[in-house]
């Protein structure tokens, strides 16, 4: 008995060893991405798949952050504006959905749930034309909007069912002590809603860092290009690509992410348990 | 942009008092009666912002997108009303379209298989560890992959499936050269390399989502099924499969729609290629309007796509739906 504690059963076993195959050959890429970044080109070439610890040569970021590093920053920004612009439009119109009756109620958030469902595909073309007769070619705001519209309705949707889900005694009684719904929304349920806002910013960074498509045909000049779009051109000569080079403006492209993760993973963790997303 | 935003807003703002109900006759002060005013007009102040951003780039381009469709547009100069006649050419017509649908169910059936079966089976394998600690450590390990941008992931991977890149190196590697291909260059194996991209297709974000399902079913649920000897095979059947029923068709709703209109892969992996094997139609209506020139044409292909995407996730599962709620 004693040993046999320490012992998986055969079905346990063979759980483990699959998901032990299954997560490290999903990482695996990452780790040969960072492993390729330190090597010379000549490493690269002789060693393919193990990493080069004798001679790390990280020459290859001092390259790489000149080509990657201007994109990754506008790449923040259209980021950032994104998920204020979702939430400054998305927060008071659950809380009012969530908290409030008025007249036409129901159909305005039915259309903006709604709204959830019609294709980026489908509107790529008209929101091509749409932007570009407003002059935003070329622009930070030529994504940002469209993203912000592209998300908002999913972020209200859950929004309002976390804000619902705030106790009701909670918010009458804030009321009856005299708070305004912004006082209400500020002080009672906002606080309350902060695994689900991590998870909510969380999902929309990582969305709009995706863009590809989109920025590829409303942003034409280097200098305003986002990470994707500037990585999709940082081959260039298809023949002798600088691949150590490559790989370390790969890793340079995920580092805001890198970030953004550490920071709200464990609210993030915990929003998704929580069932932040369910049907 | 945002000028026009605003103006759109306060248009509407204007407009949307004379729909709320006067305050009662008979308040007492006019500082009430204005706070009472102000109570009334709060929700429509807090929902305006985003029915103005939804109105102008999501309502305004779907409306575009289906009038346009029944025209011939270069977004410019060139604009006529065909009625029907895109449509006519698409269906019958194009040489691309009827094949770029099978390549995009066939391809969309696979995203499904791994963004919905494989999660399912990875939190069930990670929620039935015995040890809490590595259950905490593979939650955090399954955020990791998304620090990866798509991009970079599709970019990597056409590396892989060049000739010599990763994948004919290892099959090489264990004595496998007979399967290697030209992946991406090979309209035989084209849409199996497009499938194989991203394996072993760990998806983090729909892990959790299973995972947090079972964190919900009671635990005298697994007890009362332990009682009466049913084994981890019927539990699961009998049991967690039902009560994960929300979740599953969550992701498999979600995974049609991402996966019928998605074409980054195949933008960068091989832009439809080679000998148009792997055209999606996604990538027929980009082509269309971006090389060709053929807005409304385009319009025309997004607007079948549509109509397919919301056929399958809407119409289809609406009676299920209905009923349970």
């Amino acid at each position: 008995m004693g040993t046999k504690r320490w012992l998986p059963s055969p079905g346990g076993a063979v759980r483990g060893l699959t998901l032990a195959l299954m997560f490290g050959a999903s990482l695996y890429p990452i780790v040969f991405v960072v492993m390729s970044s330190l090597k010379s080109k000549s490493a690269f070439a002789t060693n393919y798949f193990l990493p080069d610890f004798g001679h790390v040569h990280l020459d290859n970021y001092r390259g790489a952050a000149e080509e990657v590093l201007p994109s990754v920053w506008n790449s923040v920004l259209v980021s950032a504006a994104t998920v204020a612009l979702v939430l400054a439009c998305g927060v008071p119109a659950a809380y009012a959905f969530a908290w409030r009756r008025f007249r036409g109620q129901q159909l305005v958030y039915t259309v903006a749930i709604c709204t959830m469902m019609v294709p980026a595909v489908l509107t790529f073309v008209p929101m091509f034309v749409l932007v570009r007769d407003l002059g935003l070619i070329d622009t930070r705001w030529s994504m940002v909007l469209p993203y912000t519209a592209g998300t908002v309705g999913l972020s209200v949707f859950l929004l309002r069912s976390f804000f619902r889900a705030v106790p009701q005694e909670l918010v009458e009684a804030a009321k009856l002590d005299g708070s305004g719904d912004l006082r209400v929304l500020w002080h009672v349920v906002l606080p309350l809603s902060m695994p689900t806002l991590a998870t909510l910013v969380t999902l929309n960074v990582l969305w709009t860092w995706n863009q590809f498509l989109w920025p590829l045909v409303t942003i034409s000049s280097e200098d305003e290009r986002p990470v994707p779009v500037a990585l999709a051109f940082l081959t260039g000569d298809r023949y002798n690509v600088d691949y150590p080079q490559l790989m370390a403006g790969y890793v340079l492209s995920a580092l805001p992410l890198v970030v953004v993760l550490a920071i709200t993973m464990r609210a993030f963790i915990r929003g998704m348990l929580s069932g932040a997303l369910k049907a | 942009m945002t000028q026009v935003v605003d103006g759109l807003a306060s248009t509407q703002g204007k407009a949307r008092p004379a729909t709320v109900p006067p305050p009662r006759a008979g308040s007492a002060h006019r500082k009430q009666t204005a706070e009472r005013l102000m109570q009334a007009l709060l929700p429509y102040v807090l929902v305006l912002p985003l029915a103005a951003v939804l109105g102008v780039f999501v309502l305004y381009p779907f409306g575009q997108a289906v009038y346009r469709s029944f025209t011939e547009w270069n977004g410019a100069n060139i604009d006529e009303f065909v009625g029907l006649a895109n449509y006519q050419t698409l269906l019958t017509d194009d040489p691309l379209f009827w094949p770029s649908v099978r390549n995009g169910v066939l391809l969309t059936t696979a995203f499904v298989a791994q963004a919905v079966l494989l999660p399912l089976g990875t939190a069930w394998m990670i929620h039935h560890l015995r040890s809490d600690r590595i259950q905490y450590w593979l939650r955090i390990l399954l955020l990791v992959p998304a620090v990866v941008p798509t991009v970079v992931g599709f970019l990597v991977w056409s590396q892989f499936l060049q000739p010599d890149g990763l994948v004919n190196r290892l099959l090489g590697a264990v004595g496998l050269d007979s399967l290697s291909h030209n992946w991406l260059g090979d309209t035989e194996v084209v849409l199996l390399a497009l499938i194989l991209v991203g394996f072993p297709w760990l998806n983090g974000a729909n892990t959790l989502i299973y995972l947090a399902g079972m964190l919900t079913i009671p635990s005298d649920l697994y007890e009362a099924a332990r009682m009466d000897g049913a084994g981890r095979w019927r539990t699961f059947w009998r049991i967690e499969l039902p009560l994960l029923r929300g979740q599953t068709r969550l992701l498999v709703i979600l995974s049609v729609i991402l996966g019928l209109q998605n074409y980054d892969n195949v933008f960068l992996l091989t832009q439809g290629g080679p000998a148009d094997a792997s055209v999606v139609p996604g990538l027929l209506l980009y082509n269309n309007a971006f090389r060709y020139g053929q807005y409304g044409y385009a319009a025309a292909i997004g607007v079948l796509l549509f109509i397919i995407i919301f056929v399958l996730t809407v119409l289809g599962p609406a009676r299920s739906w209905r009923k349970e709620r």
